[in-house]
């Protein structure tokens, strides 16, 4: 890689979003931290033949998660003993004192990416469906559905 | 509750501000495209190597039948050119002594050692079919081979070849088809062995059974593997180039064999 300083500056600049990105799309602060990085991992593989780096890594990280969600038998797999200690999670109290964000998690994972490249990284509809690879009006409904579950679910979590 | 589009903004972006280290993502990275380096080279590595283990196998599958002999022909074939006063190319083509130039017919190289053809009836005479005609067809060219023994029970080694075309391919068919069928009772001269492998085409341009001519004993013979001849003796046009061929090793005279044959081909006590 010729242009280090420039992708160093670039990680400093927008890790920060990129990683609150990562982890609103996973729903979990170390899954965000591994999709990030491997979002940042391919834009530093290609940083010389890319022209938007950001675009590239929002899109990056937004395939990455959607391939993670699907099934593989190569996968990663569950297991019993767990080969790490268990750490506290940061971040559970202020899940669990944010009730959108904890309902977002309950969306799939188009609908989530949706939302969060909407309403967290305010890209317009257009921009969005090129990051996701759909239709400008499959981005339309995919986010009115999910704002719609999301008033469902808070409306039901609301009732007493 | 039904959240407003600023209430989810708001709640999204609750908790953000933590960097991210770009230390810990380039080393990262490094080690990605490390690794992925070693797989392509790995993997490159495994199929030039499968290539040539195949390579080798064509190589040596080749080397087994008679298009694998190739490169010996070709010396061959450079080794006659020198002895025959051959024209010039390093195909074999007609000799000084043969007529009408080389036409292409059959070019191809001989190979190191001559083919091995069963005697029929172990040598004997009037076995059946042994009678036959040796080349089934008219012959249009006749690819030469010649092999002598080094010495007296020497290995068997290739001297040249020539290809005979039109007149004296068909003299030197001819010539054999008409020689004898039975042995001839003479003395056994003792010498080394000097074989003459013949490939001939026919006129229609498919390719006849090799004859095999040989001087290893008392009398010459020469079989396809179902016909076989004795005392062929060559056209007059064609034999000291055949005889150049199959020349003995210069210094080893021949000498009168103490053993004479009988017609019936065993030998007399």
């Amino acid at each position: 890689m010729r242009d280090e300083p420039a992708f160093r500056a670039f990680v400093e600049a927008n890790g920060a979003t990129l990683l609150h990105a990562a982890r609103l799309l996973t729903g979990d602060h170390y899954r965000g931290e591994d999709l990030v990085q491997t979002a940042l991992t391919r834009v530093y593989l290609k940083w010389d033949r890319i022209d938007a780096p950001l675009a590239y890594a929002r899109k990056a990280m937004v395939t990455a998660h959607i391939d993670s969600t699907r099934r593989k038998w190569w996968g990663e797999r569950p297991t019993e003993t767990l080969p790490e200690v268990p750490v506290a999670d940061s971040t559970t109290g202020t899940d669990e004192r944010d009730e959108l964000r904890r309902l977002l998690t309950g969306l799939s994972p188009k609908e989530r990416a949706v939302i969060v490249l909407r309403y967290y990284c305010d890209l317009p509809e257009q921009e969005t469906a090129e990051t996701l690879g759909m239709p400008v009006g499959t981005v339309k409904s995919t986010c009115s559905r999910a704002l719609a579950r999301l008033r469902v679910e808070l409306s039901v979590g609301g009732t007493p | 509750m039904s959240p407003s589009e600023s209430q989810l903004r708001a709640a999204l972006r609750a908790g953000e501000g933590q960097p991210v280290n770009p230390d810990l993502v380039i080393a990262h990275a490094r080690a990605v495209r490390h690794n992925r380096r070693m797989r392509v080279g790995s993997i490159a590595a495994a199929v030039i190597a499968v290539g040539g283990i195949g390579t080798g196998i064509a190589a040596l599958s080749t080397g087994t039948n008679g298009s694998g002999d190739s490169a010996a022909g070709s010396s061959v074939s450079g080794d006659l050119q020198g002895k025959a006063a051959a024209p010039e190319g390093t195909a074999p083509r007609a000799a000084p002594e043969t007529a009408g130039g080389a036409n292409g017919a059959d070019t191809a190289s001989c190979p190191a050692t001559p083919i091995r053809l069963m005697v029929p009836g172990g040598g004997g005479t009037g076995q059946f079919g042994g009678s036959g005609p040796l080349f089934a067809e008219p012959v249009d060219s006749i690819r030469v081979c010649g092999y002598a023994a080094t010495s007296l029970g020497g290995r068997i080694e290739a001297t040249g070849s020539t290809v005979l075309l039109g007149r004296d391919a068909a003299d030197v068919a001819t010539s054999l088809n008409a020689a004898a069928v039975t042995r001839s009772a003479r003395p056994c001269p003792v010498q080394p062995v000097r074989e003459l492998v013949l490939y001939p085409t026919a006129t229609t341009g498919g390719r006849l059974a090799p004859v095999v001519v040989s001087y290893a004993g008392c009398a010459p013979w020469a079989t396809n593997g179902t016909a076989v001849r004795y005392d062929w003796t060559p056209p007059a046009g064609t034999s000291g180039l055949l005889n150049r061929l199959t020349r003995a090793t210069p210094g080893l005279p021949s000498v009168p064999g103490p053993h004479p044959i009988e017609p019936s081909g065993s030998p007399k006590r």
